[in-house]
């Protein structure tokens, strides 16, 4: 009984949740359609226009209003079938760039998608003449266009990667262009690429189109990757830019950020790199025994030597709580120090020894204080054994006075 | 009249003293723990993170609320706010930038209003909100009830 | 004899004994007598279980001087108590370990009782009112356990108090009562406060009064074996052979209590946040596990009743019997004797085993 009422309950709710044909707008090329099962119709339910309540007349033209076919599509009703790629860009920017038309329904949607497309380079191969990239419906859709914030969306961030991969990362497709296409592969290794496929850090973590521009995708210039990079390493990028390696960097047209990271395989940067050895990032350019190569060593031997007391503390901390020693406090300065190190880590972009000093000065204090706690806490279970040896040996001695007093006792009879 | 010193004498001497010594090793602990030790308890409800002296209007303070770091800003209209000074996309320490009267997370430019909702960059939730209380010249953060 | 200067002891007896009948009392401990035998080792378990339950007091009034009862005070002051009062760590790790070895001394107590079959008329009332201390005594560890605040304690009153919910009809009133709410909150920990300090140590000394009392006046059993051959019987004085002999243990005791808290003192975890899953290996204190572990073992349903309620059903049959021991053998039958010691053998196997699962699970 239970199990009828729940099944009857679930068909109630599928069956309004699902849009009637009359709520949408498509008029009689919609019934046509939804009668011959055109797959496009199914689409079509869940597309913000057909919701907005623009017909397929909105972009096909016809006569929506007549129920044959011949009718709705005779000369003169203005209808057109399928849509070369530059029609579909015209089609699509005849609403979205109309900045009148667009107030009046989505205010808060910018208008400038096409103004940008035609800088992209998709847009400018397509304006030359080459059909095979990409327009509004290769990553938008046609018939089924969702929000961007609908993670069924294709352009939604975390589906963003695949969206874009779908054809550049198809060697035989890009074979005619001239391009890499490893950048995905590269891309879901990286950082980024876990942040977003992986942890599913939408808010945070870029996807193609955060660096490239999604209607004005294109490769950034050289000068723009500071910026580009600094819109969320914006404190990494203000340091780079004051320091003295940004214009050597501009005079020899070297790409900033991704000179040392990289950019679609971008790892989490590793001490290592600071290291005086062939494959080290400051020995692309610099040789042993130069100015940068001695600050790369200093920036190499001082977070090493930090690393390095960060063992000893993890042990000695280690050490003292097995013996049941409480040892939060010294915890609480080795935490300090360690966002001391995260923080020293983003202060070598400013490429300067004394502001690197001033907050290696900071974290030693703070692993002083917690080496010291520790030493202290063993310190402490040291006393707190020679304490109890005292006890126990004024105990024995009690112990024994007891013992010998109960065998002075009369005996028992 | 018993010798000054038989065995039985000697004996409970012997058994008094090592009483009063062993009582010794036990009481010292004992009146030690009673004395309130001179450094005052850390974590408690109410933590006297700032004064007002010290807090000008458009500035914020670090400051350690029981084991974790939190922040307190003072707005430009002189009141306060004050949150767990966590950041809720990765684990930063936020920090106020009386430039944008802001809390910025230094780490993915992060940024939340001084309700400490996040309001840019990744932060994908607002900033745990603790309570302030004002009493004379200190300001006290105690935990939101 | 008057009040004399020259013998300040002797003047103070006189003094007393002019007001309050000392010599009947001197006269009584003179003659209070304990047996000697083979048995006679388990005699002292009474006695170290009391002496446990004095440090505890002790112990108890000085953790009080600084621990904070409610939720947003408590972890931390235990954990003040623990690194910055002067030997406040000593206090805390004697308190949680006297806390577990009264309860092992006091099950040593009651099995070796039940097994000398000391519970036999006349002495009914001094066996329920011992089942009355051991309940008050776990239900001391039981709300003990949740004071520090910490994330293991806080799930373990959790399933505790859920498995008290599950008894028919007056289980979810208890539970929501011990509770303070539906479920374990800030609201609970100064309710189990109360208990652990107020209500319990009340109970306790009303009982443990009466339990010394019914001892003092029928005497300490005797081995059954005396009656038919008394020549075989053998005593020692109370006072001074078995109380030196006790006291002793006790020092004894407290020193082995001072080496655990020493080596191996109590520890804090982390601080209980009661919107946290719950943490994987939550388990209830060693005294607690056998009964954790049999309502494990039931499955999802038997009968008409739930797995956990016919687990009950059990536990509190198997305490109702336990508590009618002196009835069911009351050494006129030999089979019924034999059977009740079979029993008893049976419950203590059944208990270590489960106590071993438990632990090793």
């Amino acid at each position: 009984m239970k199990g009828f009422v729940t099944a009857l309950l679930l068909a109630c709710v599928a069956l309004t949740s699902r849009v009637k044909a009359d709520d949408l707008s498509g008029g009689e090329c919609l019934e046509c359609h939804l009668e011959i099962e055109d797959p496009i119709t199914e689409l079509w339910k869940d597309d913000v226009h057909a919701h907005a309540g623009i017909g397929c007349d909105g972009c096909h033209g016809g006569d929506s209003t007549k129920d044959d076919s011949e009718l709705a599509k005779r000369s003169g009703s203005g209808y057109r079938g399928q849509f070369t790629p530059r029609q579909i860009v015209l089609s699509c920017g005849g609403c979205h760039a109309d900045i009148e038309y667009m107030k009046a329904r989505k205010p808060l949607l910018s208008v400038d998608q096409l103004e940008k497309y035609w800088t992209s380079q998709h847009g400018k191969l397509l304006a030359k003449g080459e059909t095979r990239v990409a327009q509004c419906v290769s990553c938008h859709g046609a018939h089924g266009v969702r929000e961007v914030n609908d993670p069924k969306s294709p352009v939604y961030a975390a589906n963003v990667p695949a969206t874009c991969a779908h054809c550049h990362a198809d060697a035989e497709y890009m074979s005619e262009f001239d391009i890499a296409t490893n950048q995905y592969d590269e891309y879901a290794q990286s950082v980024h690429g876990k942040a977003l496929l992986e942890k599913n850090d939408v808010r945070g973590a870029p996807a193609c189109n955060d660096c490239h521009g999604n209607h004005g995708a294109a490769p950034p210039s050289i000068d723009a990757i500071t910026n580009i990079c600094g819109t969320c390493h914006s404190y990494n990028a203000e340091l780079f830019l004051g320091s003295p390696l940004a214009p050597g960097f501009k005079e020899k047209s070297l790409a900033d950020c991704v000179a040392c990271h990289g950019k679609h395989l971008i790892t989490h940067a590793s001490d290592d790199w600071l290291e005086d050895e062939p494959g080290g990032a400051c020995r692309k350019c610099h040789e042993t025994g130069d100015e940068g190569s001695d600050l790369a060593l200093y920036y190499a031997d001082t977070l090493g030597s930090i690393r390095q007391s960060f063992d000893e503390i993890d042990e000695l901390l280690a050490r003292a709580e097995v013996k049941g020693m409480d040892v939060t406090e010294g915890e609480d300065y080795e935490q300090a120090a360690r966002q001391g190190l995260l923080q020293a880590r983003t202060l070598i972009h400013a490429f300067s020894k004394p502001v690197m000093e001033e907050k290696v000065t900071d974290i030693a204090q703070n692993q002083a204080a917690a080496l010291e706690v520790g030493y202290a806490q063993l310190k402490a279970f040291d006393d707190r054994r020679r304490g109890l040896a005292i006890s126990t040996l004024l105990l024995l001695l009690l112990t024994i006075g007891v013992a010998i007093k109960i065998r002075t006792l009369p005996p028992l009879e | 009249m018993k010798r000054l010193l038989d065995r039985r004498t000697i004996l409970n001497w012997f058994v008094g003293g090592s009483t009063f010594a062993w009582l010794g090793s036990v009481l010292h602990p004992v009146v030690r723990f009673l004395m309130p030790p001179p450094e005052q308890e850390a974590a408690v409800s109410a933590v006297k993170a700032a004064s007002l002296t010290e807090m000008a209007p458009n500035s914020g303070k670090i400051f350690k609320f029981g084991r974790k770091p939190a922040l307190i800003v003072r707005r430009v209209d002189g009141s306060f706010a004050a949150f767990l000074a966590k950041c809720t996309h990765l684990d930063c320490v936020v920090q106020y930038r009386p430039d944008k009267e802001r809390i910025w997370c230094a780490c993915h430019d992060g940024f939340y209003d001084l309700n400490g909702t996040n309001v840019a960059g990744p932060p994908p939730r607002p900033l745990d909100a603790l309570e302030v209380h004002t009493k004379g010249d200190d300001v006290y953060v105690t935990r939101k009830s | 004899m008057s009040t004399s200067p020259e013998n300040p002891e002797r003047a103070l007896l006189a003094w007393l004994k002019d007001r309050y009948p000392v010599a009947q009392f001197v006269e009584w401990a003179e003659h209070k007598t304990v047996p000697v035998g083979r048995g006679a080792f388990w005699y002292y378990f009474g006695g170290i279980t009391l002496f446990l339950f004095l440090i505890q007091v002790g112990t108890g009034i000085l953790l009080m001087f600084y621990y904070k009862g409610s939720a947003d005070t408590a972890f931390a002051s235990v954990r003040f108590i623990s690194a910055k009062v002067p030997f406040g760590w000593l206090v805390r790790s004697i308190h949680a370990w006297a806390a577990n070895l009264m309860i092992f001394s006091v099950f040593i107590h009651m099995f070796s009782v039940f097994f000398m079959r000391a519970y036999r008329k006349p002495r009914e009332l001094t066996w329920l009112s011992g089942i009355v201390l051991l309940a008050l005594l776990l239900g001391f560890g039981f709300s003990g356990y949740l004071l520090p605040w910490n994330e293991l304690a806080f799930f373990a009153t959790k399933v505790g108090t859920d498995i008290i919910g599950v008894i028919p009809v007056i289980g979810e009133p208890i539970m929501y009562v011990l509770r303070g709410g539906e479920e374990v909150t800030g609201s609970t920990l100064p309710r189990f406060f109360a208990l652990h300090v107020a209500l319990f140590p009340a109970l306790l000394t009303l009982f443990m009064a009466a339990h010394l009392f019914f001892i003092q006046l029928q005497g300490i059993h005797e081995p059954d074996a005396w009656k038919t051959q008394p020549e075989q019987r053998k005593t020692m004085p109370f006072f001074p052979h078995f109380f030196m002999r006790e006291l002793l243990l006790w020092l004894i005791t407290f020193n082995i209590l001072a080496v655990l808290a020493v080596f191996s003192p109590a520890e804090l975890g982390v601080e209980a946040d009661p919107f946290s899953p719950a943490p994987a290996g939550i388990k209830p204190e060693w005294y607690f596990l056998s009964t954790f572990e049999f309502l494990k073992y039931m499955p999802a349903h038997i009968g008409p009743l739930e797995g956990e309620e016919f687990g009950l059903l059990i536990i509190s049959l198997g305490f109702l019997l336990w508590c009618l021991v002196p009835w069911i053998d009351r050494g006129r039958s030999r089979t019924m004797t034999t059977v009740v010691m079979v029993g008893g053998m049976a419950i203590l196997v059944f208990l270590t085993i489960l106590t071993y699962l438990g632990y090793v699970a």
